[in-house]
């Protein structure tokens, strides 16, 4: 039977929750109504006074049950204590041979919140805890609980009495559900604690659960991954003190003036290349007649490139010198990046020392020219400096689910629009359509919306149809990019204030590092400040989090007051 | 349904209108809409419960253990002892804190310190909050953790506030020394621009 709503109206009843059980109501109160005066006795007694009939006939009349029965009130009132959280308020329809035994019944007490439960609420679910617990013999009890009270039939759970208010109103109605506010993980495993699976849970809530619960372990395993570039311990290696101050120099741009220097400049060179790259592929003495930079000009350009692999080298090597797990460090992606960035020059350099001049140069020339592509590469290095190319590898690695999803529907759509269009046109003499693969072409073009116009249909029915792809393909390709769309905010805003925190961490470490054994004022450390470091790293916390609210679709608004 | 009818203890939670807040702080409008937004964003059923509160106040926290800390916080808060803080506190709060005048933050800050709340502050009261502010700040406080640190924190603090020598510290005396240390008058003026 479902359970009666509040009777909310009532004075006496405001604050509890009427369940009818098989022949009796039982009047559950909350935690609120029974820490303040009256006792559960007195409102008993004058329960039994006047309101009885009003108590009775709305019930009766919802539960179908003649009004003429109503004999009388019982009011069983918990005998542990008087302010217990449970009172039984029993109505019968036949006068005393219902009573309910006493022994049947015993006091839960979960992390200070007791309640009482009866045998037969919890037989229907005897493969939970407190199901075992209802029919095991009094040895095994200890197994199940934390204490027990044989004399007041009272057993003790030393869990979280919140989660547990879930759990009674599981038994009582069948339904397991899950509030928004609670912690996923937490009410995970209290409900593995207490038996139930979670599974049970109801279809209104199950979604939301799963989808947290997930989120919240994949932000887990991400956080396992980041402690594995924890900061760097130098202590114990050969001069800690020189390698310390070079990592710092490295690494970490918000230390020091000159390691910001470092920084900017690592990524001076990197653009400086990238440009040097396009000015090369310029060709500039076809284009120019006599190139601009003069009869030297590519000798220049092949100068700036000595110098920007020199840099890259000279980073690679100091870095692999510092460190002190070589075989971490290699496996790094930042760190494989600056090797490929830098080793197609070698390669290069390799091949033309050995092979200078020789037939086989030919077949080497393509790899080596393959190699030398490599060094577009070199934009990827700006993934060190920049938070949002960090987040934006990060999302792609977390969404490979939905940029599958996204090829996948690509293809359909393809190979059907394609062969449709295919069969309709290829008929045509001039037509342009000379394959399936064509075809295919077409379609891709057609659905992203590219629209190269090498390929195009001249029947009307093949411009219907391609009218029809289009459309088609801006609907379905928008579908999965808004999936990433989120994730890739949810992963950059997780990302920044990482990096907030790890900055404030740092900070931190240096003061305490700088401050050993000097003297001064509690706090005070050539110039740097316990307290505004740490003013600093909440404000810096707070504008994060209110740039976050402010991009992001949020809950809980203006709208929601008044 | 019958089932959202059937909320647990915890009751979905509305504030007042906000022409009563609005007189009974000092923010403004736009400013108690801003307040609320945030609030209803990490507590959507409008009240903070102390498990709430500990777990927002880590994330500020991160390198130390700020539980028992903000286990004091939340009872400055929770102004009428009923284990939640409701928006409404939780802005009354606040107001002092960053709109409130000198007088009036230090009474605020006294209220916090004085844990149970009998009008002064004794030496256990100051050094179960030292031990806690030790805790929150982790690893890297200044001077290095050391066991007697706390204990030491508060010798020195109570010599310089306890002014009669009675082993208590009132409100007027932790006000008057307040006043007249240069970094606590500084840290007041901390927040001022937040909101």
């Amino acid at each position: 039977m479902p359970p009666v709503p509040n009777t909310r109206g009532h004075q006496l009843l405001t604050d509890c929750t009427c369940i009818p059980t098989q022949n009796s109501v039982r009047v559950q109160w909350t935690k609120d109504a029974l820490t303040r005066p009256p006792s559960t006795a007195t409102l008993g007694r004058s329960l039994l006074k006047g309101s009885s009939w009003n108590l009775c006939s709305p019930l009766s009349s919802i539960m179908g049950l003649p009004t003429t029965s109503m004999a009388g009130l019982e009011v069983y009132a918990d005998s542990a204590s008087l302010v217990s959280l449970d009172s039984s308020v029993f109505f019968s329809e036949m006068p005393a041979s219902c009573v309910r035994d006493p022994l049947h019944d015993f006091v839960i007490n979960v992390g200070g919140s007791r309640y009482v439960m009866s045998q037969e609420l919890l037989a229907p679910h005897p493969e939970t805890r407190l199901g075992k617990l209802a029919c095991c013999s009094r040895d095994s009890v200890l197994d199940l609980c934390d204490d027990a009270d044989f004399l007041k039939n009272e057993f003790f759970f030393d869990r979280n009495s919140q989660t547990f208010e879930y759990v009674m109103n599981f038994y009582q109605t069948g339904h397991l559900h899950v509030m928004e506010e609670l912690c996923e993980i937490s009410f995970l495993q209290e409900i593995e604690y207490w038996g139930i699976d979670e599974l049970r849970i109801n279809s209104c809530c199950r979604e939301r659960y799963y989808r947290r619960k997930e989120q919240k372990e994949s932000l887990d395993v991400r956080r396992e991954f980041d402690t594995d570039d924890d900061e760097e311990d130098f202590v114990g290696a050969v001069c800690p003190g020189l390698r310390r101050r070079l990592w710092n120099l490295l690494e970490k741009p918000e230390s020091s003036h000159a390691a910001r220097t470092f920084g900017s400049l690592s990524i001076f060179f990197v653009v400086l290349s990238v440009i040097n790259m396009v000015l090369i592929s310029l060709d500039l003495e076809e284009d120019f007649g006599v190139s601009w930079l003069g009869v030297s000009g590519p000798r220049l350009l092949d100068a700036v490139e000595y110098a920007c692999v020199m840099w890259f080298t000279g980073e690679l090597v100091l870095r692999f010198v510092c460190v002190r797990d070589k075989c971490r460090f290699s496996r790094r992606i930042p760190n494989v990046i600056d090797l490929l960035a830098v080793l197609p020059f070698y390669v290069t350099l390799a091949v033309e020392s050995l092979h200078g001049g020789s037939t086989e140069l030919e077949n080497m020339g393509r790899v080596v020219q393959v190699l030398r592509l490599l060094r577009t590469l070199r934009m990827l290095k700006l993934g060190r400096h920049s938070t949002g190319l960090k987040s934006l590898g990060m999302t792609i690695a977390q969404c490979y689910e939905e940029v599958g999803l996204l090829l996948l529907f690509l293809g359909v759509g393809i190979s059907i629009f394609a062969t449709v269009v295919f069969a309709l046109e290829h008929d045509l003499p001039a037509t342009t359509f000379t394959s399936v693969p064509a075809a295919w072409w077409w379609a891709t073009t057609s659905m992203t919306t590219v629209g190269y116009g090498d390929i195009r249909p001249d029947t009307t029915v093949g411009k219907v149809l391609a009218f029809l792809c289009i459309l088609s393909g801006i609907l379905i390709l928008a579908l999965p990019i808004a999936i990433i769309n989120d994730r890739f905010s949810a992963c950059y805003f997780t990302l920044k204030m990482k990096e907030a925190a790890l900055r404030h961490g740092e900070m931190l470490k240096r003061l305490a590092r700088g401050s050993m054994g000097e003297e001064g004022p509690v706090g005070a450390v050539g110039g740097v400040n316990l307290r505004d470091a740490y003013a600093r790293s909440v404000l810096e916390m707070l504008r994060l989090q209110g740039r976050e609210r402010a991009s992001t679709r949020s809950s809980g608004g203006d709208e929601l007051w008044f | 349904s019958v089932e959202d009818d059937f909320e647990l203890s915890t009751v979905c939670h509305r504030p007042e209108s906000m022409d009563k807040l609005e007189e009974q702080t000092k923010f403004t409008k736009k400013e108690l809409q801003v307040l609320y937004r945030g609030f209803k964003n990490e507590c959507p059923c409008g009240v903070v419960n102390e498990e709430n509160f500990k777990n927002i106040y880590s994330q500020f926290f991160p390198q130390g253990d700020s539980s028992m800390y903000a286990h004091f916080l939340f009872e400055a808060f929770d102004t009428n002892k009923n284990g939640s803080v409701s928006f409404e506190d939780f802005v009354f709060g606040l107001s002092i804190i960053l709109r409130g005048t000198i007088n009036d933050r230090l009474n605020w800050a006294f209220n916090l310190y004085d844990l149970n709340k009998d009008g002064c502050i004794t030496k256990e009261e100051m050094l179960d909050i030292m031990k806690s502010i030790y805790d929150m700040m982790g690893k890297y406080t200044y001077p290095t953790m050391i066991d007697d640190a706390p204990r030491e924190h508060v010798e020195s603090f109570f010599q310089k506030m306890d002014q009669n020598r009675d082993g208590v510290v009132t409100i007027d005396e932790f006000i008057d020394s307040c006043k007249k240390d240069e970094n606590i008058m500084q840290s007041m003026q901390l927040f001022d621009n937040v909101i």
